[in-house]
């Protein structure tokens, strides 16, 4: 490559007619284009702009770059030259270069724009960030203040000035641009933290904390604040307050939003770029996100293994086990059409059976799992479900040989697997068996309490009552909150509810940390009508596990019952925020929304929205029926009769007289012209249970 | 491809080097003294193409006095081919003759025309008895067994390696009758006594469970092929070994060390962070929150570095941490840690507010800006012009491609120069000009940090990965006053890790340094103790602390030379 940067055409003429018709050179010599009218301006000289090695890279983002650079190139070429023109492409094709991590070229290209075009502020702007992120924050600090003459109050731009200022200790120089900022726009996060950030440095741990809680009010995805905050309570001795915001920060940083850096991520034509994209969602737990990248991921290259893991396990983490087993599917097809590895194919096979198992259908899962080790033998953990299944679908005797493998293969998990072969012993008649495996099982986890007492069950199952009764004291007193939660759910399922209330309670006092054991409970409370503590139950529960279905469909369905219908549909509405795809939390807020006797609560147009999107994945008579009391709602009673009117045909043509008797019960409140509403929170549940006809 | 490149016999690191007749005049604090000193050691990576991870990690080195003579010897460590292909499929074959193994080189100092006294290096490792031909990464250095006699505890990639040094010269491998051969992908590993029983016990960082029949395939973000990074293995378990006299128990889970989520371990220091007088942990893990590792004086530890505020930077940030190295910069009498990092992060230097509470310190002390175009490797504080205020040393190499290193058609586009920052006055440092070695561009990994030529300033070997190791002498600290000692514990002696020595100038000043021989990259390093007085008055006093609480003080004590001074060793 000729080495003629720094090369400077005269800036006088206004032919423009040296060299730039070349395209070649249009790189490496300095551009005259101002010669088109502008006689007398000094010449820009252009640096050369590196080519970055893309041999190895996607086709797509070779093509990407190739025509970039050909639009710089026919642009610098024309004439008469467009130097405003020109300079923006040169700033795209920097951003494309940013993007995909060549930041010398990036900057050659920002440098070329900005003197092209110096008085266009966006391109010192950029030139600034590139300067700053390549380690020069002084050269940095310069071109954002030239950006800021150039465009004042540039609110990006007094951000990122602000913080290169922190960075090189020029406190009061940053406090001024952060003030600015926040002049500009109070809630300005970004501001807010510079501010704390500054109290911090100057030793004043409580400003700086009203700083970091106002950013992270209106930030709050911006998790690195957490540290921020964690690190101002332990300067303030608030330890604890500390410590529990250490424990809840990340990385996510405090976005300042532009419209030049923020939306690169839009100009990615790679597959890879989407999946690393997908990865870093997968880590923050944003799952949202994740569908969306590894979706892009696959737009790009539909056999991407990595996308269809990722995507899978993104939807199956949103609650979408459908979606998640239909990419998994289109994956299969994907590897069998293609040259993918035996490897991939048997781990979609073995994900797709966990995802079979997890919706309760062992007999495919096991078909998937079977399949997948016949691919790949080398698999214990897929060997180890298939067992599980099998036991599940009460096929021990297929399942024991399974075990015996896995004790060899891994014996650091004997004690599990020796449990799991004893349980199948036992139901296949091998109660000696059975008691030789549980007896190694608690002889290698000896404090392993309820693997002794899943031992004594055993022992009293098989007639050994003495024995059973010795390995339950060994397992530890009556105050033992294992043994408690035992012997309350013994009691519950016996009926004996308030011992079995008593119980759980008496477990909560020791492990209030016990969500799964409150679950249990709140359960309870419902089930004997104390539905408030329910709530309270619920809630905690919730607080601790935000993406627990059940907790939030058993708080709206204890305030229904309460008749705190308001409240009702304020959590179900924050439960869907959460669970979009939860067909049962959806069926509850449509009918809620269209038959709530609260005149304030009902919104016909909302329920018809929800029971719309309801009837794409669950068409039941019920839903179908929500959705006609939905139509009526919004005042399209007619429609509503007449689809009520298939409904008990349907019902009487099944032969289903109690169903269709309910159903004609509310097609003549819908024949009157008017909606029907139900009288009480019971009308409203029992609408929305499982419905399998 | 990178295969191609290789096989086309592109230029070499030393190609890369300059030309000696080019050379100037000689500026800078260092001297490339390599060649004069018989240092023909040349690290060979089995690189073969297929972007095995594990290639770019090692080496570190042991700077350790094996045959008690007085003066630091130099052990370094050797790699091989990776997967299932052998040397002689190798792209690029080794420089350094087969079977490669780890080498030991014996330190002859020599004295000079001009009076000084030069390292003269021997290749000893075939009379050492040396076999360790895995895959080496660090080492620790420390008399386990209490003979007087510096042991070697190898981490490889695989299993590690306890050498016992026999006192004759040779070395016996006792991994198995020790019980210490962790089998996972080790890099740090740090002798301490944590339950001041007078044995030393062994801390053994793990980094990823890397599976060579499967590598992960990793590419950039336009999709082109490139080293992975540690997010895409499960991270390993660390370990903690207590010294039971004759073997060690593993004791990781009852100390409390594996109650922590396994994280990819690259550098280890074990000093007492918060001043109770009991040895602490710090681990650096790569992209995942650090750990310091707090002796709870009953046999356990907890992690504290989150609210200690040494987990992630100032931003909150985990980075991937490779180096530490903790020494009291700021002369507050606390230890502080620095650490390098990966390109677009910072290195990190975390002050110590007293009591094991941490400031994140870089940007203040202008560290920031100068480190985040590099990756740094090993990392050392040294005061290379005895001024009495701590310098530090980054050494450098990236672990993903360079752009434009590759773009030249670079065989291995990962090398970089070398750092040096000079402490300005106790809160500032500023890059400095190293001298000669440190305008070459390598692939760097262990700093090992020790006074070679025994004239009273650090010294630096520098192990670079598929290059060769360097011996940069130190030239200028000599002339300024100093004082030095070796602390010991015991009959027969061994250092006294943990020890601390602090000198008083008249006016009251207090200059802190501390005995051992962790810290860098995979390294082991000198354990003396130096403390540079730059060109003030000699101290009114010095005074140890010994690890057992017992403190003892010199006044007036000869400078220029070094001290010995032993304790009685604490009963078991």
């Amino acid at each position: 490559m000729a080495a003629a940067t720094g090369r400077t055409l005269p800036g006088g003429g206004c032919t423009g007619a040296y060299a730039l018709k070349r395209r070649a050179a249009a790189w490496l010599l300095a551009v005259a284009w101002l010669a088109a009218g502008c006689p007398g301006r000094p010449a820009a000289e252009l640096e050369e702009v590196p080519h970055p090695d893309l041999s190895a890279a996607e086709s797509a983002v070779r093509e990407q770059v190739a025509v970039q650079r050909e639009t710089v190139d026919e642009l610098l070429a024309a004439e008469p030259a467009d130097a405003a023109a020109a300079a923006a492409a040169l700033a795209e094709l920097g951003r494309v270069y940013l993007l995909y991590d060549f930041p010398q070229a990036a900057e050659a290209c920002f440098t070329n724009a900005a003197r092209l075009a110096p008085d266009e502020a966006d391109w010192q702007y950029l030139l600034a960030y590139i300067t700053t992120l390549q380690g020069r924050p002084e050269e940095g600090r310069a071109l954002y203040r030239r950006a800021l003459e150039l465009r004042p109050g540039f609110q990006p731009a007094l951000l990122r000035l602000g913080r290169v200022e922190l960075e090189l200790g020029q406190y009061d120089a940053a406090r001024g641009r952060f003030e600015a900022a926040l002049a500009a726009d109070p809630e300005a996060a970004a501001a807010h933290e510079g501010l704390g950030k500054l109290a911090a440095a100057a030793g004043d741990p409580a400003a700086a904390a009203v700083h970091f809680e106002r950013a992270l009010e209106l930030a709050p995805r911006a998790d690195s604040l957490r540290y921020a905050l964690g690190q101002t309570y332990r300067d303030l001795g608030r330890t604890e307050e500390a410590r529990r915001e250490l424990a809840a920060s990340g990385d996510v940083a405090v976005p300042i939003v532009d419209p030049l850096i923020s939306p690169l991520g839009t100009l990615a034509e790679s597959a890879q770029f989407y999946l690393v994209q997908g990865g870093e969602a997968l880590e923050d737990g944003d799952y949202e996100r994740a569908v969306a990248a590894y979706g892009a991921a696959l737009e790009r290259d539909a056999a991407s293994f990595v996308a269809i893991k990722g995507l899978a396990y993104a939807l199956e983490k949103l609650g979408d086990l459908d979606g998640a087993v239909a990419t998994l599917e289109r994956g299969l097809a994907e590897a069998d059409s293609g040259e993918a590895e035996r490897g991939e194919r048997a781990e979609i096979l073995r994900v797709l059976g966990g995802l079979e198992a997890l919706r309760g259908r062992d007999a495919a899962a096991a078909e998937r799992f079977a399949a997948s080790l016949a691919l790949d033998a080398d698999q214990p953990d897929a060997r180890m479900k298939l067992a599980n299944s099998l036991s599940r679908l009460g096929r021990f005797g297929e399942a024991l040989p399974l075990y015996d493998r896995l004790l060899e293969e891994k014996p650091e998990h004997a004690a599990d697997i020796l449990l799991r072969r004893a349980t199948a012993l036992v139901n296949l008649g091998r109660g000696d068996e059975a008691l030789a495996d549980f007896r190694r099982a608690v002889e290698l986890r000896p404090d392993d309490r309820p693997l002794r007492l899943r031992y004594a069950d055993a022992l009293a199952h098989l007639g050994r009552a003495a024995e059973a009764a010795r390995q339950r004291r060994l397992a530890g007193g009556g105050g033992d909150a294992e043994v408690l939660l035992r012997t309350a759910r013994q009691q519950r399922d016996a009926g004996r509810y308030q011992q079995a209330l008593d119980g759980f309670t008496a477990v909560l006092d020791q492990a209030p940390e016990r969500h799964d054991v409150r679950f249990e409970r709140a359960q309870l409370l419902g089930h004997l009508g104390r539905y408030a503590g329910a709530v309270a139950d619920f809630r905690r529960v919730i607080e601790a596990e935000p993406r627990h279905a059940a907790a939030r469909h058993g708080e709206t369905t204890a305030l229904i019952l309460l008749e705190r219908y308001g409240e009702a549909r304020v959590r179900l509405n924050e439960a869907l925020r959460i669970f979009s795809l939860d067909a049962r939390l959806a069926h509850l807020q449509a009918r809620l929304l269209a038959t709530v006797p609260e005149a304030p609560v009902r919104d016909g147009r909302l329920a018809l929205e929800v029971a719309r999107r309801l009837l794409e994945v669950d068409d039941g008579v019920r839903v179908r029926e929500t959705f006609a009391l939905a139509l009526a709602e919004s005042g399209r009673t007619a429609e509503a009769a007449e689809l009520q009117r298939r409904l008990v045909s349907d019902a009487e043509s099944r032969g289903d007289r109690e169903l269709a008797a309910d159903l004609r019960a509310k097609l003549e409140t819908l024949d009157s012209g008017r909606a029907w509403w139900a009288s009480g929170p019971q009308e409203i549940l029992d609408a929305t249970l499982p419905d399998d006809r | 491809m990178l295969v191609a490149a290789l096989a086309a016999g592109c230029a070499s690191p030393e190609e890369r080097s300059p030309d000696a007749s080019d050379a100037g005049p000689v500026t800078g604090p260092f001297v490339d003294h390599s060649a004069e000193a018989g240092l023909d050691f040349h690290h060979f990576n089995g690189m073969s193409g297929r972007y095995y991870m594990a290639e770019i990690i090692s080496p570190g080195g042991a700077l350790v006095d094996y045959d008690g003579d007085g003066d630091l010897d130099i052990y370094l460590l050797q790699g091989t081919m990776l997967g299932s292909a052998g040397v002689d499929e190798a792209p690029r074959p080794p420089r350094h003759p087969t079977p490669l193994t780890d080498r030991l080189y014996r330190n002859d100092l020599a004295a000079t025309t001009g009076g000084d006294r030069s390292p003269r290096l021997v290749d000893v490792t075939r009379r050492a008895g040396l076999a360790a031909s895995r895959y080496g990464v660090g080492v620790a250095a420390g008399d386990y067994n209490g003979d007087g006699q510096v042991d070697l505890y190898i981490t490889n990639l695989g299993p590690n390696q306890l050498l016992r040094n026999a006192g004759d010269g040779s070395f016996d491998d006792v991994t198995a009758a020790a019980g210490v051969g962790d089998t996972g992908w080790s890099v740090p590993a740090t002798w301490l006594d944590f339950d001041r029983d007078g044995r030393l016990d062994l801390y053994v960082g793990n980094y990823v469970d890397y599976p060579f029949d499967e590598p992960v395939l990793c590419r950039d973000l336009t999709g082109a092929r490139d080293y992975c990074g540690p997010a895409s293995y499960p991270s390993q378990p660390d370990r903690l070994y207590r010294n039971r006299g004759d073997r060690f128990e593993d004791v990781t889970a009852e100390s409390g060390l594996g109650s922590a989520p396994p994280a990819p371990a690259l550098g280890a220091v074990a000093a007492d962070f918060d001043g109770d007088g009991w040895p602490d942990l710090y681990v650096a893990n790569d992209g995942q929150a650090n750990n310091l590792w707090i002796n709870r004086r009953d046999g356990t530890f907890s992690d504290e570095a989150l609210l200690a505020g040494c987990a992630v930077n100032g931003r909150g940030k985990a980075e991937g941490s490779m180096g530490v190295d903790a020494a009291d910069f700021d002369g507050d009498g606390d230890l502080d840690l620095f650490m390098t990092h990966l390109v677009a992060e910072t290195n990190t230097l975390f002050r110590n507010d007293g009591g094991g509470l941490f400031t994140d310190h870089t940007d203040v002390a202008g560290l920031g800006a100068a480190s985040r175009t590099r990756t740094g490797f090993g990392a050392g504080w040294l005061d290379y012009d005895n001024d009495g205020l701590l310098d530090l040393v980054a050494v450098n190499g990236a672990v993903k491609k360079i752009e434009a290193l590759a773009r030249a058609g670079d065989p291995f586009p990962l090398h970089e120069p070398n750092q040096l920052f000079r402490n300005l006055g106790g809160e500032r440092f500023e890059e400095v000009d190293g001298g000669e070695p440190f305008t070459l561009s390598e692939v760097s990994r262990g700093a090992l940090l020790g006074d070679l030529d025994n004239d009273g300033d650090t010294d630096l070997v520098v192990a670079n990965n598929n290059g060769p190791a360097r011996l940069l002498i130190n030239r200028i600290g000599q002339d300024r006053q100093w004082v030095g000692a070796r602390l010991t514990v015991g009959r027969p002696a061994r250092d006294a890790l943990g020890a601390r020595l602090a000198t008083t100038a008249p006016d009251g000043t207090e200059r802190w340094g501390r005995v051992r021989a962790d810290g860098s990259y995979a390294a082991a390093n000198d354990p003396r103790v130096r403390v540079g007085l730059g060109d003030g008055p000699p101290p009114a006093s010095v005074r140890v602390h010994w690890p057992d609480g017992r403190r003892q003080v010199w006044l007036r004590p000869p400078a220029g030379r070094y001290l010995v001074a032993a304790a009685r060793a604490p009963t078991p």
